[in-house]
């Protein structure tokens, strides 16, 4: 049960019980002490008691003595103990009546002794007057008389018996006194031990319970500890990684800002040359569309010169026709003439003049066979070449048709790269505004790294007097632990 | 030919023309022999115009069965059906693709012999023609010519009707 209680209820109750035992001894001595206490006082008393009753006494005896004395001599020099008894007898007896007020036996016999004393100093003087005035003889026959001796014997007799009284009383009270004493030396004693064997109990639960729970709380802080300081290295040395992380970060960033500014500065430039670009664009566009309106003057004119050509042809292969049938009969006029000569040579000498006229024939029609030729090749030369530039013209015109195709390809393409162009002007516009609020934005994200890098270094620091603490704090635990446990010192 | 030169072609020709009307007829030459140049199957041949009763040009050949590989047909020659064979077939050049354009009638004879093309006429110095020597490979060859740097064998047109008289005896 006491297992589960907690450090202050162990102490609670164990001091409790121990203080209990001392609160008994206290007590108990406390009490025995005041009543050995107020037995000394008695005991005091008893003796302050028997003082005063033999002062008294010494007092008379003081008092007979100075009579006596002055009887004898007639000196008053001897008076002198006669006058401090008599003085004394007075203050003796109220405070012996004072001190034996709460005893009515001895406060009877202290009030029958005041007569008796008053009687006793009456004699004196009735002596003392003998002697005055009747001289030795008067006084010896006052003293004579032994009334002043039966006085003091009475006298003695009660202080006494008094005396006895207070004896009793004395021996009854240090006997009192002695148990008292010893009931307290007992009660102190065995309080004591018990106190001790309690408060040894007590101890002794108690330091081997704290031992066993700050044995193991320490072992926990030990432990904790070790894991505190290897997440404090953990943590310090993340921290130095983040703290040069965001260095560099900010180091990018910086290079970054700078980039994005370039970046704007590229963007205002890249806009400016859009618009210049836009202009030329349409300054283009106007001159595709004058391109396009000569191009399709040149192929109406390439057309008229294809149908010119086209009909020089055909002219050009009439011209063969008739070159042929030229050539045909050059070509029958030869054979005539080899014939006429053939025929002229089987005349014999009369047919030497007809052979002539027929060679004359015949070189005529070999030159004209000749010139039908060459003239055949010049028209099959003007027919090649007007094939060459009807092809020609068609592969121009063809071309221009591609071209008119092309420049209404590059006017379309004009009119893109105008739109094209616009978008890119205000693309480019658009990049320049992002780019400031990037570069704007991106000097606020420096900001904040430089923040979040102030903010590493703090926790590198940080992290540092962590694992300083819990360095010390594993100092401490072990220190705790090696004075908890002695056996536990390595 | 440029524009130039084609005017002064023109030219030349007028002028030649013009002379022909203009100079005296030419004296008749002697010591020189007519020959008709002729190709066959890529090669130049002549032929003694003496030789040749007369030269027709795209005439039609009847085609006609006959064991001479030489024969082509019949051709109308002066009126007359006249017998035509190859000077290429003759001449061992084989038979070509195409039928002779060509062809002349053999002077005292009826036979007629194509030819791929006539060259033209020629007016042969005797001292330009070379006679072969006797026994030689083949006997239709009777000379050469060597002219304007280009040398014809002469075939003995003769010799041609003898052999294809001979052939047609053998048959």
């Amino acid at each position: 049960m006491a297992a589960n209680w907690t450090f202050g209820r162990l102490l609670g109750v164990g001091y409790s019980l121990a203080v209990a035992v001392l609160l008994v001894v206290a007590v108990v001595g406390y009490s025995n002490t005041t009543n050995l206490i107020e037995d000394s006082a008695l005991v005091s008393h008893t003796h302050q008691v028997r003082r005063e009753l033999a002062s008294l006494m010494a007092e008379l005896i003081d008092a007979e003595t100075g009579e006596r004395g002055y009887i004898i001599t007639g000196d008053d020099a001897y008076l002198e103990p006669y006058t401090a008894g008599r003085n004394a007898l007075r203050a003796t007896q109220q405070a012996l009546a004072r001190l034996v007020a709460d005893d009515p036996d001895q406060q009877r016999r202290v009030e029958s002794l005041s007569p008796l004393i008053d009687a006793r100093l009456q004699a004196f003087e009735r002596a003392l007057q003998a002697r005055r005035t009747g001289g030795i003889p008067a006084a010896v026959a006052s003293v004579s008389t032994n009334h002043g001796k039966e006085l003091m014997d009475r006298i003695r007799a009660i202080i006494a018996e008094a005396d006895r009284k207070e004896s009793d009383l004395l021996a009854q009270r240090a006997s009192a006194a002695v148990e008292s004493s010893a009931w307290t030396e007992r009660t102190i004693l065995w309080g004591g031990v018990i106190g001790v064997v309690l408060v040894a109990l007590v101890g002794f639960y108690t330091v081997g319970a704290l031992t066993r729970r700050v044995g193991g709380a320490v072992g926990s802080v030990q432990s904790s500890s070790a894991e505190l300081q290897s997440a404090a290295n953990q943590q310090a040395a993340s921290a130095k990684e983040q703290a040069g992380a965001m260095n560099e970060i900010a180091t990018t960033i910086r290079e970054l800002i700078a980039t994005s500014r370039q970046i704007a500065q590229s963007a205002q430039r890249v806009a400016h040359v859009a618009e210049e670009t836009e202009a030329n664009a349409r300054d283009g566009g106007g001159t595709v569309d004058n391109a396009t309106a000569s191009i399709e003057s040149i192929r109406l004119q390439v057309d008229r010169i294809v149908n010119h050509m086209l009909d020089l042809g055909r002219k050009s292969q009439q011209i063969g026709a008739v070159l042929d049938i030229v050539a045909e009969l050059a070509e029958q006029t030869n054979i005539l003439a080899i014939n006429a000569s053939i025929e002229a040579a089987g005349a014999g000498d009369a047919g030497n003049r007809f052979s002539v006229v027929a060679d004359e024939i015949r070189k005529l029609s070999d030159r004209v066979s000749g010139s039908t030729k060459e003239i055949r090749a010049l028209i099959d030369d003007v027919r090649a070449a007007v094939n060459t530039t009807v092809m020609a013209t068609e592969s121009g015109s063809k071309a221009v048709d591609a071209g008119t195709r092309q420049f209404g390809d590059v006017a379309s393409s004009f009119n893109r790269i105008l739109s094209m162009v616009a978008t890119a002007t205000e693309a480019a516009k658009e990049i320049e505004l992002s780019t400031k609020q990037q570069a704007t934005a991106v000097e606020q994200v420096n900001i904040a790294i430089s923040n979040v890098s102030q903010a590493s270094q703090e926790t590198e620091a940080s992290s540092n007097q962590i694992l300083q603490t819990s360095s010390e704090l594993a100092s401490l635990s072990r220190e705790l632990a090696r004075i908890i446990r002695p056996e536990a010192r390595k | 030919m440029n524009d130039a030169e084609i005017v002064q072609r023109a030219a030349t020709l007028r002028v030649a023309f013009d002379r022909s009307f203009a100079e005296p007829p030419p004296a008749i030459e002697r010591g020189t022999e007519r020959f008709l140049a002729i190709t066959i199957a890529g090669t130049a041949y002549a032929v003694a115009q003496a030789e040749v009763a007369a030269l027709f040009v795209d005439r039609p050949i009847a085609e006609l069965a006959s064991a001479a590989t030489t024969f082509l047909g019949v051709a109308m020659l002066d009126g007359e059906p006249v017998p035509v064979h190859g000077l290429a077939a003759l001449l061992g050049h084989g038979t070509g693709d195409a039928p002779p354009r060509w062809m002349l009638r053999v002077a005292r004879s009826v036979l007629g012999l194509a030819f791929d093309r006539l060259d033209g006429q020629l007016r042969v110095p005797r001292n330009a023609i070379a006679a072969l020597q006797p026994g030689a490979a083949d006997p239709l060859i009777g000379g050469s010519i060597a002219l304007n740097g280009i040398t014809r064998s002469i075939v003995r047109l003769d010799a041609a009707v003898a052999q294809l008289a001979a052939g047609i005896r053998e048959e």
